[in-house]
């Protein structure tokens, strides 16, 4: 009963207290708050959703913060209470009014029975404007074979909301992976289907169409796509890919591909387009992205090793080849981009950005599935002049991984498991005309440490969207359950 | 005043019955629903239950679930609940007075008795929930408004229509955990069932001698309960001895082969965690936890995860881990003493009985795991640390399962050349002379 009691007045006290002291005979120190998220030095876009904070201390958030945010050009606001928790409407309306300014943050505390002032720390606002309307991202466990509720979801970026596109919870025993849409236009996306009923979705326009997950003549199923920026193509890779569980390295999971090649789809003729070049026997061909202007495609390549025995040698080259989108064929060589394996590295996840002048990649020390990669950092590779850097800027020690760019070009989301090494997180950065990013941040919730504390989930495979994803996914169950799939062809 | 006695009689009479049954013969059944639930005491968590139609009973349910993890507490809570449910069908039968109550007072007795049992014969199928207990009691609840509260013949009339949607929006209409699948006369007290889940309690509870007293009274023949048996032996030292006395299932009754189903793969996620190979038994429980059907998450699993990260050395996981168990009744308590120990560093953790034995049982070389080699592992963790005595009696045994007496021989001269002298390698010398 005692226990009883004591739950419920817990419960209460959770539910309906908030600290509403003000800061009286306060002490300096001279140190930035401690923060979860970290925001100090952060670079942010107007827009955003408000960057609410929690004070920890020992672990635990800080139960009474008092925090001022002052616009370096105007406006100011005021959060006191258990986290540092601002209006969307006042947040954004400051934000808009100090575009290429700064706020400046201050923070107090009540910690250990008094009030503590920390250093002001600054966000800045980007010039650069992120006019997409949200992200998608799967959300699933970081698991190894077997996976619960999963699925695809949209959040809106000025807000907290976030909506599923679809998930495995109405049909039993399926997963739904690679989602991608087409420079952030929701209007034509891809994803597949594993399980089961099995399929690869195609979403033009609004028209749905399920293609048939396995395909002899290409010898396995669809997997990592990208649209030609016609949207009359889309890319995918055909992958057999096994893992490998290490006994003792921190990497826990080793992911690796028995062959892989790469296809071109035409979703009009549903016809397959193979080359020899992107489907050699000895080399394995993967994550194949067309170049903004689609005339060239861009893929990983490594040679076929042994595995599971010599998974470590198993290294990827940044490649490119020609591609004619009128009628859909390839040039006839195989240019290298970047050397990877020249410097004992691996190179996966190429992303070009949609203005042509970067590309975006993730460089580990072997084999593609840079996830599972501690050491994976981002790196930018200056299309014109052909030079690569690691993004500093961004790079954390954990696993810095899947990346795309908003619509503009001017922005990055990217994966990152900085926060515990094995749960991913959904950081945004500015890149500027030239490569150089900022301090990213973490995507904002309204509650960041309880969020992020409480979930059991990864986010992976994040991209901007322009709009509001519109799928009909009560419709999608049937159509997966019915198991009506459009059967793909190859080419002659 | 006679009849009240008579009436809290009967009830307590249920009362007690209930508390009896889920203490003893069903305590495992208990076990099994406390496991795979993880019930936050945080706002976040009870708003998001109530977001979802029938989330409220969960919540309710949920929280009473979570003091199944001592027996002896939550069948104190499973016999309130009866009591309660007998004594509101009581009520509201008494309340209709159809058949004039002092007339028919014992077919309302039995009448009364009526839901109670019919739950207690569903809830023997141990797939459903015991939301169904909340829903139940919310289902006369309801009644009970409609019939003895509202006197005016309008509003009865309304609350007619509001009541069923009252109860679908609290109670919901699914308390089944296997999604696509439902409740069956098949599953209820299934034999097969609950002796998995009596072994399953006891090697989570890590009580070997009660195992292989199990196993002594019956032979067992279900592959998780071969793995157990055969773990408590080696856990007590008597594989060598022993181990031959019980049924055998080759080789996966010492490492059964990956499913992707919870019970058995928490089992063998208990055997790599006690041989010292942490990354196994880390993705046997992160598995386990993922293939619950209901998708919900399990503190059982949670807690082992935040113990092998700490072993592993990745604090950060653990932690994350700990905070989320602090947010609970009964793990509170440990997840903060854990985390101390985190805080105080390699050290505290080298020091801790368990922990420290464990994190110098793990292996420094990495490799593939391959369960095809698993005796060659067992041999790697015993060269690493000699006083692995359960690597050596695993290794050792495989290979006598295996029916490969080279490979036997030349593990115990291996053995004999990293183990000075060890009582248990005397069992297996009988093997030696035998072959």
């Amino acid at each position: 009963m005692k226990v009883c009691l004591k739950y419920i007045l817990f419960v209460t006290v959770l539910l309906f207290s908030s600290c509403h002291n003000k800061p009286d005979n306060v002490t300096r120190v001279d140190q930035f708050p401690p923060i979860f998220p970290d925001y100090v030095d952060v670079t942010i876009p107007v827009g955003i959703a408000p960057l609410n904070f929690n004070v920890v201390s020992n672990g635990d958030n800080v139960p009474c913060v008092d925090v001022i945010v002052k616009g370096s050009i105007a406006g100011e606001l005021h959060s006191n209470g258990s986290l540092a928790q601002f209006d969307i409407d006042d947040w954004q309306s400051l934000v808009a009014s100090n575009i290429g300014g700064h706020l400046a943050v201050t923070v107090c505390a009540y910690v250990e029975g008094k009030w503590i002032q920390y250093n002001d720390f600054s966000i800045n606002i980007s010039e650069h404007l992120l006019d997409d309307w949200g992200l998608t991202y799967r959300r699933i466990a970081p698991g190894y074979e077997v996976y619960s509720k999963m699925g695809i979801y949209q959040r809106e970026l000025s807000s907290f909301d976030e909506f599923a596109i679809i998930e495995n919870s109405n049909v039993y025993g399926m997963c739904v992976n690679c989602h991608t849409s087409n420079r952030a236009n929701p209007n034509q996306i891809v994803f597949h289907v594993r399980g089961d009923h099995g399929a690869t979705m195609i979403q033009l326009d609004g028209k749905r169409e399920w293609l048939k997950a396995l395909n002899d003549s290409i010898g396995g199923s669809m997997v990592y796509p990208y649209w030609h920026p016609s949207g009359r193509y889309c890319a995918f890779s055909t992958n057999q890919t096994r893992q490998g569980f290490h006994v003792s390295d921190l990497n826990r999971i080793e992911v690796f591909d028995m062959s892989s090649d790469i296809l071109v789809y035409n979703p009009t003729t549903h016809e397959i387009v193979w080359d020899s070049l992107l489907t050699t026997k000895d080399w394995s061909e993967n994550c194949p992205v067309f170049s903004p202007d689609g005339k060239k495609l861009y893929f990983i390549t490594c040679c076929q090793q042994s595995y599971p025995m010599h998974y470590k040698d198993e290294k990827y080259n940044l490649c490119s080849i020609d591609f004619n989108p009128d009628d859909g064929t390839f040039g006839d060589k195989v240019d290298t981009l970047f050397n990877a394996v020249a410097i004992g590295k691996s190179l996966t996840w190429p992303k070009p950005s949609y203005d042509g002048k970067h590309l975006l990649f993730t460089l580990i020390d072997y084999g593609y599935f840079s996830i599972w990669h501690r050491e994976a950092e981002q790196w930018i590779l200056d299309i014109q002049t052909g030079k690569a850097r690691p993004i500093d800027e961004i790079n954390s020690n954990e696993s810095d991984s899947f990346h795309n760019w908003s619509s503009n070009s001017r922005w990055i989301v990217f994966t990152s498991r900085r926060a515990n090494g094995l749960y991913s997180q959904l950081f945004l950065a500015s890149i500027d005309e030239n490569g150089q990013a900022t301090k990213p941040f973490l995507l904002p919730q309204k509650n960041p440490l309880e969020y992020y504390e409480n979930t059991l989930f990864s986010f992976n495979t994040p991209d901007f969207t322009k709009k509001r994803v519109s799928f009909d996914s009560k419709t999608a169950y049937k159509e997966i359950l019915s198991d009506n799939r459009t059967q793909t062809k190859v080419r002659e | 005043m006679k009849k009240r006695v008579v009436e809290y009689s009967l009830s307590c009479i249920i009362g007690v019955l209930a508390y009896f049954f889920w203490a003893l013969p069903f305590r495992s059944v208990l076990n099994y629903h406390e496991e795979f639930q993880l019930f936050l005491l945080d706002s976040d968590y009870f708003l998001s239950h109530l977001k979802q139609m029938g989330g409220f009973s969960v919540y309710i349910s949920e929280f009473f679930v979570q003091f199944y993890n001592n027996y002896w507490i939550g069948s104190i809570v499973i016999a309130i609940e009866f009591f309660f449910i007998h004594q509101l069908t009581l009520t509201i039968l008494k309340s209709f007075n159809v058949f004039g109550v002092n007339n028919y007072r014992i077919l309302i007795y039995c009448l009364s008795l009526v839901p109670t049992l019919v739950l207690w014969l569903v809830l023997g199928d141990v797939n459903i929930m015991h939301s169904l207990i909340i829903a139940v009691i919310i289902a006369l609840l309801l009644l009970y408004v409609l019939v003895i509260t509202i006197h005016s013949a309008t509003y009865r009339f309304i609350g007619l229509f509001l009541a069923p949607i009252a109860y679908v929006w609290l109670a919901g209409t699914s308390h089944y955990r296997i999604p696509n699948s439902t409740f069956s006369f098949e599953h209820v007290y299934n034999h097969k069932t609950l002796q998995i889940l009596d072994y399953d309690f006891l090697v989570r509870t890590n009580r070997w001698q009660q195992i292989i007293e199990s196993s002594e009274q019956k032979q067992p023949d279900l592959p998780l309960t071969v793995c157990a048996t055969n773990l408590a032996l080696g856990m007590t030292n008597q594989i060598g001895r022993r181990a031959k006395e019980f049924y055998q299932n080759g080789t996966e009754g010492l490492f059964p082969p990956f499913t992707k189903e919870s019970f058995s793969t928490l089992t063998t996620a208990e055997v790599y965690f006690h041989l010292g190979l942490m990354n196994t038994a880390q993705r046997y429980y992160f598995e386990a936890m993922e293939a619950s059907p209901n998708y919900s998450k399990s503190c059982r699993c949670i807690r082992r995860l935040a113990e092998t990260n700490m072993i592993n050395g990745q604090y950060e996981v653990a932690r994350k881990y700990l905070h989320i168990l602090s947010k609970t009744l009964f793990y509170k308590k440990w997840a903060c003493r854990t985390l101390q120990l985190i805080n105080a560093g390699d050290w505290a953790i080298l020091q801790h009985p368990l922990y420290g034995r464990l994190r110098r049982m793990r292996l420094n070389e990495d490799f593939l795991f391959s369960d095809r080699e698993i005796d060659k592992i067992c041999g790697r963790l015993l060269m690493h640390n000699n006083e692995n005595v359960l690597a050596m009696q695993y290794m050792l045994f495989y290979t006598l399962l295996e029916n490969d007496y080279n490979k036997f021989i030349q593990y115990m001269h291996l053995v004999k050349n990293e183990m000075s002298y060890c009582q248990e390698l005397a069992s297996f010398e009988k093997y030696v002379q035998k072959h």
